[in-house]
């Protein structure tokens, strides 16, 4: 719902340059009402209310202190209202309500009851110093949501950050409530104490400060903060401790010298999938001798990993290595194509669909930056050829009806939703399409007045999420929704009165806490299941996100 | 006191204490680095010790809590010594201050250098808010730190630092170098929100912005107050309140003699004229085919230039209009006017036959900015082609001038560009010619140090062109004394000059005419013929308030 309302404003404003849209057109019905905090519930002033009628010029109008708009003067038809005011409705916050629902005006309708509330944005922050007590500036500090390293969906990603100012200080604002870990990440090369060396030498010393989270270590979950909507946490400090660090030197060969020549990126990311976004220190090599150097590196276990792309096809390199307690040797590396995968796609019906435009793509997970899918067409055969997969996990996606029942590689049975790919990984990719889907309902309370219900369907196994099966119906006046195409699988479902569920589906740490209000159900192959599901109400929703206090 | 040595040698075959340091093949050095403002040791500054080689060798320390710091065997010979912490303008042995330059530590075998202090200058920051004119802050304000400085001889302001204010409408400046500064604030990119709750369709709201403040307060910049930072401190409260105008438009047409081909933009420029540092804040349109009309809104009146560029195969036309735009808004006719192939000639007297090949270069000058700058090859006979040259001033340069040479006549037609700026005008044809002299004079001499003064004779020496020529720029030359007090310049241009040996020089500030008046008196004009050996004594002009030792 959301989405597609976006994508309309954005063709709205689009069309605006080239040509204005008609004004407004004018009746005798009006739409008013308050915009409020939704954490203190208190009005809100100086909030630009915008009201978007399909094909015409916007109104605005700006709260007073009261929280109060009204448009005068409106024809009857559907209005959209939009509030914004800088520091509410952080990204990443549930969408308020209202703000996207449609309001249907009659002749002559006066409503004045609209009530907008927005989620205001909480604020991190803190000093980091370091063992004298000393501030340390430029430290790159991060909110991370929690939750989402229980999944394998990918690395810990930052909601917000920042670099602290002169006075160590720092503050991340605009936060939607939820639980963070904060992580800092003073990056900065720093001398050390040595004896005399030419400038430059490579056995010059120097030292860095270790990246920890808040609470000490790489361990997210000792330093766990709660924020609830609108809250300021102001004193999450951070002691930084000095350490050696060293700069890894190396340089890469494989590819041609154009692609060589072009530069080659390397990234050294932490062992640890779940730092990944957090600390990555890249580079890329010199032009000439095709040697890169990476500084401040602390002492741990990394992946370096190279990649280029040459004539459409990723040339990569991957190499798991510890640094020490002192400085590592220079190293060399060797980027090359991926394994050339054939394969083939068959049906385990005798009616199946045409392969004709039909697709076969592998998609990366938890790849390194840079790498990208790969896809190629199906034959009329059914045959297929991937063309240089790299090193790494895969997602496997086949755009012709049905769904992939089984999959092996090599003879060796994978999961489609990730299977492990190395360099002399050979074929053949064998998948066999299921034809035969399954049928699920879902029953709940029918709602009257009309309210609307959304009925969601999740794959069990989060590491299946975002596959491409969960699915999101709306129903209007009944009780009952249809989720016909179903690949056969354990699932999760529930019905809601929350408006625009999606963004629910990217938060495996609210699923989780909802899952009591679920129901869990087994589609068999070309089976009908059934479940009966409570209605999630919106104030119970809200108050399950709503973080556990401090 | 306690020392912090660091061993340089790290073979030293027996740890020598002072006695045998005495008599050791190596020297040792030690010290203490202070804070200037408050006299405390201060903790952790990087000392550095360099050799004076091209690749110098480099040893590093710190300093104790106690300030002290000390590096022990080191081998005989000329050093540098320098000192540098976050926070604090960095130091070298023998400045005095950081506009000096560094003097050489020389060292004999069985030297020991002791209570060397440095004295750290702090660094200064300035923070404050920006408000809207309810009182509410003012997120994404732009803030500028403005630096008085001269440009071409007339005073001009230049951004030191900038700032944007967070969603609390805070801004910081942190690290400032102490002294006086403008500070700037304007938000450019947001409309202010101003009450309104009532809008109906038809109703014309007046679009507003806000216009830039100089603090205190004040619209313009002969109304502006500096803004004095000392080291080591906060200048806090420097706020500002936006006051928000009525914008106006500025429409107009791009006139072309001749027809333009049918996919041909013209990109026009509007740049605040009164306003320094928001020159890059231009605001810009594009005039199409087939009017070539363009719009402007969301200015402030006021006063403006107006710059029109465009390109037709290869041709670039350009043209510069004034304008003090009314709150009513402005029609204007722009006439861009066709780019110049410069031709000319570089000749050089006085050497051994023809030399070069010589390399002309123009370089655009004055308001505003953002032309490229051009270059040409001259052929071997001397001749040359700058193409494209677009109407306005350019500055010329040659290179290579011989060792010892200069450039004796630069002549556009009959117009001396040598010495008054060179305007390119619509059908400007004549030819540049210049003419490239072997025979410059040279100017050595000694700075001398007055009676009872106990400093240093390293300067910073001003040749400056006395009487006709004291307005141009090209003629000034600023060299170093060293320890001794000598100093030389080579390729002077024949003409009566005055040298000035100052102790501290700031940067443009000799470009301000009034600056060297006080000077005269200590010494007096004198002529350098052509190819001329002039020897000189000049007395040092001792930096105010800077009563320290070296």
């Amino acid at each position: 719902m959301r989405r597609a309302l976006m994508a309309y404003f954005l063709a709205a404003a689009g069309l605006a340059q080239i040509q204005q849209p008609p004004p407004m057109p004018v009746g005798k019905g009006s739409i008013g009402g308050v915009v409020t905090d939704g954490a203190r519930h208190a009005p809100l002033k100086k909030v630009l209310v915008t009201v978007i009628r399909p094909g015409a010029n916007t109104l605005t109008a700006v709260t007073d202190a009261g929280g109060r708009f009204v448009f005068h003067d409106l024809a009857p038809g559907d209005y959209w209202l939009n509030a914004s005011k800088p520091g509410y409705d952080p990204p990443q916050a549930m969408p308020s309500p209202r703000a996207n629902a449609p309001i249907q005006l009659k002749e002559d309708e006066q409503k004045r009851n609209v009530e907008i509330s927005l989620v205001p944005g909480g604020t991190i922050a803190g000093k980091v110093v370091n063992q004298e007590g000393a501030a340390v500036r430029g430290c790159n500090v991060t909110a991370v949501p929690a939750g989402f390293e229980k999944t394998r969906r990918g690395p810990l990603a930052g909601a917000g950050g920042t670099a602290t100012n002169d006075t160590g200080d720092y503050r991340i604002s605009n936060l939607a409530p939820g639980n963070y870990y904060v992580f800092a990440h003073c990056q900065t090369e720093l001398p050390a104490a040595h004896a005399l060396l030419p400038r430059g030498d490579p056995r010059t010393p120097h030292e860095t400060y270790l990246p920890q989270f808040y609470g000490g270590g790489l361990d997210p979950a000792a330093g766990k903060l709660s924020l609830p909507a609108g809250a300021n946490l102001d004193s999450v400090d951070f002691q930084v401790v000095r350490a050696p660090a060293f700069t890894l030197r190396g340089s890469v060969a494989g590819g041609d010298q154009e692609v060589l020549a072009a530069g080659v990126n390397i990234m050294l990311l932490p062992a640890n999938r779940l730092l990944r976004n957090l600390m990555s220190f890249g580079a890329a090599t010199d032009a000439q001798n095709h040697t890169f150097e990476i500084p401040a590196v602390v002492p741990g276990s990394y992946v370096l990993f190279a990649f280029a792309i040459q004539n459409g096809r990723q040339l990569t390199a991957q190499r798991i290595m510890q640094v020490g307690a002192s400085q590592p040797d220079p190293l060399e590396i060797s980027i090359s194509s991926g394994a050339e995968l054939q394969g083939s796609v068959q049906f385990d019906c005798d009616d199946h669909p045409p392969f004709e435009n039909g697709q076969v793509m592998v998609s990366p997970l938890d790849a390194p930056p840079y790498v990208s899918q790969v896809a190629t067409q199906i034959d009329r055969d059914g045959a297929f050829t991937l063309a240089g997969v790299p090193s790494g996990r895969w997602r496997l996606t086949v755009s012709v009806p049905g769904y992939a029942k089984s999959v092996s590689l090599g003879g060796q049975p994978v999961s489609p939703e990730g299977f492990q790919m190395g360099a002399s990984t050979a074929g053949p990719l064998r998948i066999v399409m299921g034809c035969k889907l399954a049928r699920v309902s879902v029953s709940f309370a029918a709602v009257a007045d009309g309210g609307q219900i959304w009925a969601v369907i999740y794959p069990d196994n989060p590491d299946q999420l975002g596959a491409g099966v969960e699915r999101v119906v709306q129903a209007s006046g009944t009780g009952h929704v249809e989720f016909d195409g179903m690949p056969p699988g354990r699932y999760r479902v529930f019905a809601t009165d929350f408006q625009n569920p999606w963004p629910m589906l990217e938060r495996p740490d609210l699923l989780e806490a909802l899952q009591h209000a679920t129901a869990v159900i087994e589609a068999a192959e070309g089976g009908h299941v059934g479940a009966t599901v409570e209605i999630l109400r919106r104030e119970d929703l809200e108050r399950m996100l709503e973080p556990s206090a401090p | 006191m306690r020392i912090g040595w660091i061993w340089l040698l790290a073979a030293c075959p027996a740890a020598p204490g002072w006695a045998q340091a005495a008599r050791s093949p190596f020297a040792a050095v030690s010290g203490v680095v202070l804070n200037d403002a408050t006299g405390d040791p201060v903790r952790r500054a990087v000392v550095t010790l360099s050799t004076l080689d091209a690749t110098p060798l480099e040893a590093v320390t710190f300093s104790e809590s106690n300030g002290a710091f000390g590096f022990n065997t080191i081998p005989p010979g000329p050093y540098q010594l320098h000192v540098e912490l976050d926070g604090y303008q960095q130091a070298w042995f023998g400045a005095g201050t950081p506009r000096r330059p560094p003097g050489t530590l020389k060292l004999a075998a069985g030297d020991i250098r002791y209570g060397i202090t440095f004295r750290l200058r702090p660094l200064g920051s300035v923070s404050g808010m920006v408000l809207d004119p309810d009182g509410d802050p003012v997120a994404n304000a732009q803030v500028r730190l403005l630096k008085a400085v001269w440009e071409r001889r007339s005073p001009a302001y230049h951004i030191e630092l900038w700032a944007s204010t967070d969603e609390r409408g805070q801004y910081r400046f942190a690290e400032v170098l102490p002294g006086s500064y403008l500070v700037l604030a304007s938000q450019t990119y947001g409309t202010p929100l101003t009450i309104q709750p009532e809008a109906a369709p038809g109703q014309s709201a007046q679009q507003r912005a806000f216009a830039p403040v100089f603090y205190p307060d004040a619209s313009r910049l002969s109304a502006a107050a500096p803004v004095q930072v000392a080291g080591g401190q906060d200048t806090g409260g420097i706020d500002f309140h936006l006051t928000t105008r009525a914008v106006a438009v500025l429409r107009g047409r791009v006139v072309f003699s001749g027809d333009l081909p049918a996919n041909t933009t013209v990109s026009v420029n509007v740049y605040p004229q009164d306003v320094p540092g928001t020159g890059e804040q231009s605001m810009g349109a594009a005039a199409t085919p087939p009017n070539f009309e363009f719009e402007i809104s969301n200015l402030i009146a006021g006063p403006y230039v107006i710059e029109a560029l465009l390109s037709v195969a290869g041709r670039e036309y350009r043209t510069v209009e004034r304008i003090e735009l009314p709150s009513g808004g402005q029609e204007i006719t722009l006439h861009p006017e066709r780019a110049m192939d410069v031709t000319g000639r570089v000749d050089l007297e006085g050497g051994a036959g023809p030399a070069g090949p010589f390399h002309v270069t123009l370089e655009p000058a004055g308001f505003p900015p953002g032309r490229a700058q051009l270059e040409a090859e001259a052929q071997p006979d001397g001749a040359f082609m700058v193409a494209n040259v677009t109407p306005g001033i350019w500055d010329i340069n040659v290179s290579p001038v011989p060792d010892g040479g200069y450039i004796k006549a630069m002549r556009l037609g009959d117009q001396d560009v040598l010495t008054e700026d060179m305007t390119i005008e619509r059908g400007t044809r004549e030819p540049l010619r210049i003419l490239v002299s072997s025979r410059g004079g040279v100017v050595t001499g000694t700075v001398t140090v007055p009676r009872g003064v106990a400093r240093s004779a390293r300067a910073q020496v001003l040749l400056a062109p006395r009487g006709k020529y004291a307005g141009v720029l090209s003629f000034y030359a600023i060299g170093a004394a060293d320890d001794a007090g000598h100093f030389e310049f080579k390729g002077v241009t024949p003409g009566r000059y005055q040298l000035y040996a100052f102790e501290e020089l700031d940067g443009s500030a000799y470009q301000d005419p009034g600056f060297l008046k006080p000077f005269e008196e200590l010494g007096e004009a004198f002529d350098v013929p052509e190819g001329a050996h002039v020897e000189r004594q000049t007395e040092l002009i001792v930096a105010d308030g800077a009563a320290r030792r070296n």
